[in-house]
């Protein structure tokens, strides 16, 4: 399809740890053999536990870890073999908005300077050109002249988490990956953050990748999305469809855990046990270890998705049959 | 008589230059045995604080703890002995926090660690709270709890290390819990683990509560009561069930329509403007005013005191405009 923005094929991040002598070395799987494709002007979430490869797959596509396999295309070009000069000018259109606005900025520069840092680098050295451009990304993030030479310290979480998002548009990006936006923030600056996402996307049609824990803000805040578990791809499709019709038994255990501040209501089914371990994960499904609906032949399952209906895929779908 | 009374209790803070930053105004709060009672707010909210200051756990100075009363199971825990104090603690009210990883000693075995607990307050012998804590592992769901013993807290994961934790906690069958964020480091079904987990340990030791979170959503199913607090005073209070189905503060209101919610999908989120003042800027009036669409005159110049809704006084509500 032409509206792809992003497509990612049959992708693998592997670690290695040290070997011991004479052993081979222990492997993490980190992302096996995903295959998405994230569509221009779309919101896409990605979901799932700690471990399950949601961060190492948005640093994948900034080039900022190698895959071992698999291809990634930005705009129709292949990441992993552009040459130096390819990349830079491709990986200029993406940037990320990080997770802790506490630990993003740098305490000693003043806020205008932040922001333009993206443009300095870029050669920018004028310095009026540079102030007028960080005092218009700052009023488009909600903040105002006022602020520009105060330095991060001054600032509350969300306020932080503005200037973040304002320094992500200094180079007027077409991609932009969001990895845990909200999650070192107070509850009661989420909607703001969120809001304001949402009104950049549409203003500046933006793309976004979201990448979030908390499944009710991927609900709200994306198109399309995927479930990964340790390291895969359980469930991928249309947001709405995977919320109404979960069918992947991960799926369904982590919509259940939720706590919603709702009296009455289910209780959730409780997965047994932890995540697996990454190192040397079993064969055939790897979710099968907490799985309620495990069966031998789990072990032996080849791994990929089917189509549930359309524009839903997923890995497993006993629950719907039981 | 309740398990844990506390009556105008003022946490301090000696800041620099002089300054005194009001860390908890004024808050009531008790819980009766048996019960759960949960504390609501964001951070710096106060919420933690008092936590502290019910285990006296705060160091004095820099913090300055007042109240009319304070006492646990008839005991003042104001003017208590240290010795005395020591005795309660681990004992008689247990506590657990937010990261677990940061509440064990890496450099011991997480079953020593859980040992402490036996050889301290029940006086056993090395090898009785070596079988003490292994049961205890079993108990609570910890898998291969001889192995688990001799393992050091790297060796675990968050959710272990959090039962851990409870283990610790809950050894001597503490008349009390303080859990303090007790699942926010934690993945959504782990979370779901602990929980269940804690309300396992609550039924089975008949043990109270005092339930410290951000998340109106955990407070859901694991507290009979709720106190929410900003800036450090209590502004609602209430049955779990009402508070949730009715909320009556402006900052309760919007707490819970401003949070995300797994149900219908909405396109814009009603966002509560602005944010949480610092304690040494909190604005004359309710504290809450700058940022309540429902402020009047009288809001921006007048803290309202806390007024009791309805009769059975299980309610009460710090607002101008609900009363």
């Amino acid at each position: 399809m032409n509206d792809e923005l992003i497509k990612i094929e049959n992708l693998d991040v592997n670690f290695r740890l040290k070997g011991k002598l004479f052993a081979p070395p222990d492997v993490i799987s980190a992302v096996n053999a995903v295959s998405l494709s994230i569509r221009k002007n779309e919101s896409f979430g990605v979901v799932g536990e700690s471990g399950c490869g949601k961060s190492t797959l948005a640093n994948a596509i900034l080039g900022f870890v190698k895959p071992d396999r698999g291809r990634i295309f930005y705009k129709g070009q292949d990441l992993l073999t552009a040459d130096k000069k390819a990349f830079l000018s491709l990986r200029s259109g993406m940037q990320t908005i990080f997770q802790d606005p506490y630990s993003s900025l740098n305490p000693r520069m003043p806020v205008w300077a932040l922001i333009s840092e993206p443009l300095y680098i870029r050669g920018e050295r004028d310095k009026t050109v540079l102030k007028a451009r960080a005092l218009e990304l700052l009023r488009r993030v909600g903040l105002g002249e006022e602020d520009m030479d105060r330095a991060a310290p001054c600032f509350s979480g969300g306020q932080r988490q503005r200037i973040v998002i304002a320094r992500a548009l200094a180079l007027q990006p077409e991609f932009i990956i969001c990895d845990e936006p909200l999650s070192a923030l107070d509850v009661s600056v989420h909607a703001q953050i969120c809001n304001l996402l949402q009104d950049l996307r549409k203003e500046l049609r933006l793309t976004y990748l979201f990448i979030s824990h908390n499944l009710a803000v991927v609900r709200h805040m994306t198109e399309r999305m995927a479930v990964m578990y340790l390291g895969r791809v359980v469930e991928y499709g249309d947001t709405e469809k995977i919320y109404k019709n979960p069918c992947h038994p991960y799926t369904r255990a982590l919509l259940s855990a939720v706590p919603e501040p709702d009296v009455g209501g289910r209780p959730p089914e409780l997965l047994r046990g932890e995540v697996a371990s990454p190192i040397n994960p079993p064969a055939g499904c790897r979710f099968q270890s907490r799985c309620a609906y495990a069966k031998e032949d789990c072990a032996a399952r080849p791994d990929g998705l089917f189509e549930a209906e359309p524009e839903h895929f997923t890995a497993c779908c006993m629950p719907l049959l039981e | 008589m309740s398990l844990l009374e506390i009556k105008q209790l003022k946490i301090m803070f000696a800041g620099g230059g002089g300054k005194l930053l009001r860390a908890v105004e004024n808050a009531d709060l008790s819980i009766e045995a048996g019960e759960s009672v949960a504390l609501v707010g964001e951070s710096g909210c106060g919420k933690s604080v008092t936590g502290f200051s019910i285990m006296r756990l705060l160091k004095t100075p820099p913090a300055i703890v007042r109240a009319d009363r304070l006492t646990f199971d008839g005991a003042d825990i104001l003017t208590l002995p240290e010795p005395d104090m020591q005795a309660i603690r681990g004992r008689d009210i247990g506590m657990i926090f937010q990261e677990p990883s940061s509440a064990l000693n890496p450099v011991m075995t997480v079953g020593k660690q859980v040992d402490e607990v036996f050889l301290r307050h029940r006086g056993l012998k090395q090898k009785e709270a070596r079988e003490a804590t292994v049961a205890l592992f079993r108990d609570i769901g910890i898998s291969a709890p001889e192995r688990r013993y001799h393992q050091y807290p790297h060796e675990l994961s968050g959710g272990m290390k959090q039962r851990i934790l409870i283990a610790t906690a809950t050894a001597c069958r503490p008349k009390l819990l303080i859990a303090d964020e007790p699942t926010t480091a934690l993945d959504v079904t782990i979370q779901a683990q602990i929980l269940e987990l804690l309300r396992e340990l609550r039924e089975k030791n008949k043990m109270s509560m005092l339930l410290i979170t951000h998340d109106l959503g955990v407070v859901a199913h694991n507290a009979e009561r709720v106190h929410v607090m900003y800036c450090g005073k209590i502004v609602e209070t209430g049955r779990t069930a009402e508070v949730l189905t009715d909320p009556l503060h402006p900052y309760t209101k919007g707490l819970l329509r401003a949070v995300p919610r797994l149900g219908e999908k909405r396109d814009r989120f009603e966002q509560i403007p602005l944010s949480v003042p610092h304690p040494s800027a909190k604005p004359e009036g309710c504290y809450f005013h700058p940022r309540c669409s429902e402020a009047c005159e009288a809001c921006k110049k007048h803290m309202p005191p806390l007024m009791p809704v309805g009769k059975d006084g299980a309610r009460a509500v710090r607002c101008w405009r609900s009363g």
